[in-house]
């Protein structure tokens, strides 16, 4: 495996994953704005919020709050969508996935590079930012089909081998990332709001939690109650959701297993040792007595650790 | 496709022949070649809005897939796609047949003359060319003499172009046999046709050019003595993502079945080749290099190159690594050389040469020299060891003042220009801004070299796009088309 290749498979990997976690967050909360008139929230947006770009947008629009009704919320999705000097809006997220995807094309599959390329192209064309304008859900529910389009010929057609595995891990690192800062985010959020709030908006609220992570009909196999430690329990302890927390860490664990097994130097990955360290903390997370300052602290280890992991595997492919 | 109703314009109704230029469809105004009236009757028929949608279906599709060339003057080094055109050259199997043994013919005495050239240098010594114009060639390294390469093939990738002239005879305009590229946009090409025009092909038998990378691979392994015949360790070697031709070699090396690597993921030890891996150091024994002679080892030519494999050319001398093409070649791709191939051929073969090749004057000799100078408004000017269409001339288009320049640059370095009386280049009707016109072509066939030669059966057919030039490179502007070899019916 030639460590270029292995990295760049990662990072496409990344930023697919982190594309359709924010196109399932821009839908579900569109959805959620359309029952619901209400945010918990009064001086966050919902999208600043679970996306971590509060601050760049209130750099680039240092006169808005956010909360001033229609015109704020699709000038929030358009930042998050289309702003160019937004490192993390979703063109910048696909226009990086293709360019890692060019880098490494002639390992993919010709269906996988043409299928990345198509979404690329797709969010590139004019009709497409005039649809935004009138079908907002369609645009948002036309960039998951192609996310999921191109995980459907990824599973499906590349050969797994070091560079699948690769890939692999970094799709299950940023959907750790993505799912711990969604679920600890809105616990947050609701703890410092839940007592001015009516319980049945805990519902509500929490399925909005679980559209964001793609996981409410999982859950509701699992779960009989949308309290929070019940939504913590899922989404960092159980090992058959493929979004949970363990499930991800175990993916990435097996992977990188595999990778460096067949190292001549039998040199252990790091990346590997933080993984299992990580494991082992999330498994001792105290998921009954949950306090707001204990969500805030413990959103930090973990987003502390995650980001271990991903310089450690770095360190790890150059060898 | 539903035949036409008589009422219906057809596609070629306000087609209009270059005067005096040979046209790949019309024998004449309105009356097609003979041997391709089925095919031209077919487009012919074709309904011209239709054909304009399927215009545009290919060039999306060709975006979709990403089909692409960079600029290296567009400093931004954007993608571009390659403008494609639905038209298709057509080549009936018996003149393929000609120009089939013609190629195989050049490059065996190319390869010949190289390793002639680097070895005992027969040919100079018998005084059958001119030694000084051979010697004072850029292309020719010194530091190779005596160094033979695996198999004794230098030329193991050769993309000959060709022009038709006068009456239609395919003629050689130049040889490339250092990095020729275009192969990629041959078999994309096709794979578009193939989807606009499915029914044609069941039809007709057109000669595949899909397995090309294949008979790369084998042929590549065939000469490769330090390795397992049967799975060698391949490696294409590439500059980079902002390489003009980067997408060939990703396709090449998908289709290869081996890695694409880039300088500084090799290394040289013990006059062995590696590719370093996560697992350790993986030998290398063949690899596809898209690079420069000049820029493959900074050890032992430009010192200052960044993407060259330190100690490569040693590797190479011991036998250790098959690069192709092998180092070296540059000497026999140079133009001033091209007027000698002639008499190259006869002498390395005792043939005369099947194909005839554009008549070329030597800025180094004395007649020759005279004559350009007299002669320069009325001939094309090219630099030797330029490629892409830059640096070119063409005398009758020129302005005053881009004469004298060249003038000048003559009179002071006459070693690297060369000058070549502008032939017609045959034309073919062409889908551009709307409507369909002749526009000029040539054509670059590609032959493989391992233990013996094979010809692509097609090629890339290139175009020039705009009205009255004759410059069909990509990178000024230029497009391509499909070209279909029609097998025996």
């Amino acid at each position: 495996m030639i460590s270029r290749i292995a990295e760049q498979s990662y990072w496409m990997c990344r930023y697919l994953e982190r594309g359709e976690s924010i196109a399932r967050m821009l839908l579900a909360t569109y959805q959620f704005s359309l029952d619901n008139k209400f945010y918990l929230s009064k001086d966050k947006h919902p999208l600043l919020l679970l996306s971590n770009e509060e601050a760049d947008f209130y750099g680039l629009y240092p006169d808005k709050t956010g909360n001033e009704g229609q015109d704020d919320n699709e000038l929030i999705q358009d930042f998050i969508v289309w702003e160019e000097s937004n490192p993390s809006s979703l063109i910048n997220t696909f226009k990086n996935m293709r360019e890692n995807a060019r880098s490494i094309s002639e390992i993919l599959p010709n269906d996988l590079w043409q299928t990345v390329n198509n979404l690329y192209l797709f969010m590139n064309e004019d009709y497409v930012k005039r649809l935004i304008v009138n079908k907002r859900q369609d645009f948002y529910k036309l960039v998951l089909d192609y996310c999921w389009l191109i995980k459907g010929v990824f599973n499906n057609f590349i050969l797994r081998d070091d560079y699948y595995q690769m890939m692999e891990i970094g799709l299950m690192l940023e959907r750790a990332l993505q799912t711990v800062n969604i679920v600890e985010e809105m616990i947050k959020d609701w703890l410092s709001q839940s007592l001015i709030q009516p319980s049945e908006r805990k519902v509500k609220y929490f399925g909005l939690l679980l559209e964001c992570c793609a996981s409410t009909d999982a859950y509701l196999k699992c779960a009989r109650n949308f309290e929070p430690s019940s939504i913590l329990d899922y989404f960092f302890c159980q090992t058959a959701a493929p979004y949970s927390m363990q499930f991800c860490l175990q993916t990435c664990q097996s992977n990188l297993s595999k990778v460096f097994t067949q190292s001549k130097t039998h040199k252990r990955s790091q990346a590997q040792k933080h993984i299992e360290e990580l494991i082992g903390r999330i498994g001792a997370i105290n998921r009954r007595n949950i306090s707001l300052k204990g969500i805030t602290a413990e959103k930090n280890q973990i987003f502390a650790a995650l980001d271990t992991i991903n310089d450690s595997l770095l360190v790890d492919i150059k060898g | 496709m539903e035949t036409t109703s008589t009422s219906r314009r057809r596609l070629f109704s306000q087609y209009e022949l270059i005067p005096s230029v040979y046209d790949e469809f019309f024998e004449f105004q309105g009356k097609a070649h003979s041997e391709f009236r089925e095919i031209i009757d077919f487009f012919d028929e074709l309904a011209p809005d239709l054909f304009s949608t399927m215009h545009q279906c290919a060039q999306e599709l060709l975006r979709q897939r990403g089909v692409t060339f960079n600029v290296y003057a567009d400093k931004r080094g954007t993608e571009k796609i390659f403008p494609f055109d639905l038209f298709p050259r057509l080549i009936s199997s018996e003149e393929w047949s000609v120009v089939e043994r013609g190629l195989q013919q050049r490059v065996q005495a190319l390869n010949a003359f190289l390793l002639d050239i680097y070895g005992e240098q027969l040919i100079l010594k018998d005084k059958r060319i001119p030694g000084d114009v051979i010697l004072s060639s850029k292309g020719f390294i010194p530091q190779l003499m005596g160094i033979t390469p695996p198999g004794n093939v230098y030329t193991h990738i050769a993309g000959i172009d060709l022009i038709r002239v006068g009456q239609g005879q395919f003629t050689v305009l130049e040889d490339n046999l250092k990095v020729p590229s275009g192969v990629s946009y041959v078999i994309e090409n096709r794979n578009i046709m193939k989807q606009m025009f499915p029914n044609i092909f069941t039809q007709l038998n057109i000669r595949g050019v899909d397995d090309y990378p294949l008979h790369l691979r084998y042929a590549l392994g065939d000469i490769c003595t330090e390795c397992d015949q049967e799975n060698p360790t391949m490696v294409v070697l590439s500059p980079g993502i902002y390489n003009s031709a980067y997408f060939e070699h990703t396709f090449l090396a998908r289709r290869m079945g081996c890695p694409l690597v880039q300088n500084n993921e090799l290394v040289v030890e013990d006059e062995k080749v590696f590719l370093k891996t996560l697992q350790g150091l993986e030998r290398v024994h063949i690899i596809y290099r898209r690079t420069d002679d000049d820029y493959i080892d900074p050890t032992v030519f430009n010192p200052h190159s960044l993407l060259g494999v330190p100690g490569l050319v040693r590797a190479y001398s011991k036998g250790n690594v098959v690069l192709a093409n092998a180092l070296g070649n540059g000497v026999a791709d140079d133009k001033a050389i091209y007027p000698y191939v002639p008499e190259i051929i006869r002498y390395y073969l005792g043939e005369e040469p099947i194909l005839d090749q554009v008549n070329t004057y030597s800025c180094t000799h004395p007649q020759d020299y005279e004559f350009i100078m007299e002669n320069l408004s009325s001939l094309v000017i090219k630099v030797v060891n330029q490629s892409g269409g830059y640096g070119i001339v063409i005398g009758p288009q020129a302005s005053t003042i881009t004469l004298e320049e060249v003038r000048a640059k003559i009179m002071d370095t006459p070693r690297d220009y060369i000058a070549q009386p502008l032939k017609e280049l045959s034309s073919c009707p062409t889908y551009h801004e709307g409507a369909i016109s002749p526009r000029r072509i040539d054509f670059r066939p590609f032959v493989i070299t391992g233990k013996s030669s094979w010809v692509l059966p097609g090629g890339l057919t290139r175009v020039a796009l705009r009205e009255n030039s004759y410059i069909v490179n990509s990178s000024q502007g230029g497009g391509s088309k499909d070209t279909w070899i029609l097998g025996e019916s």
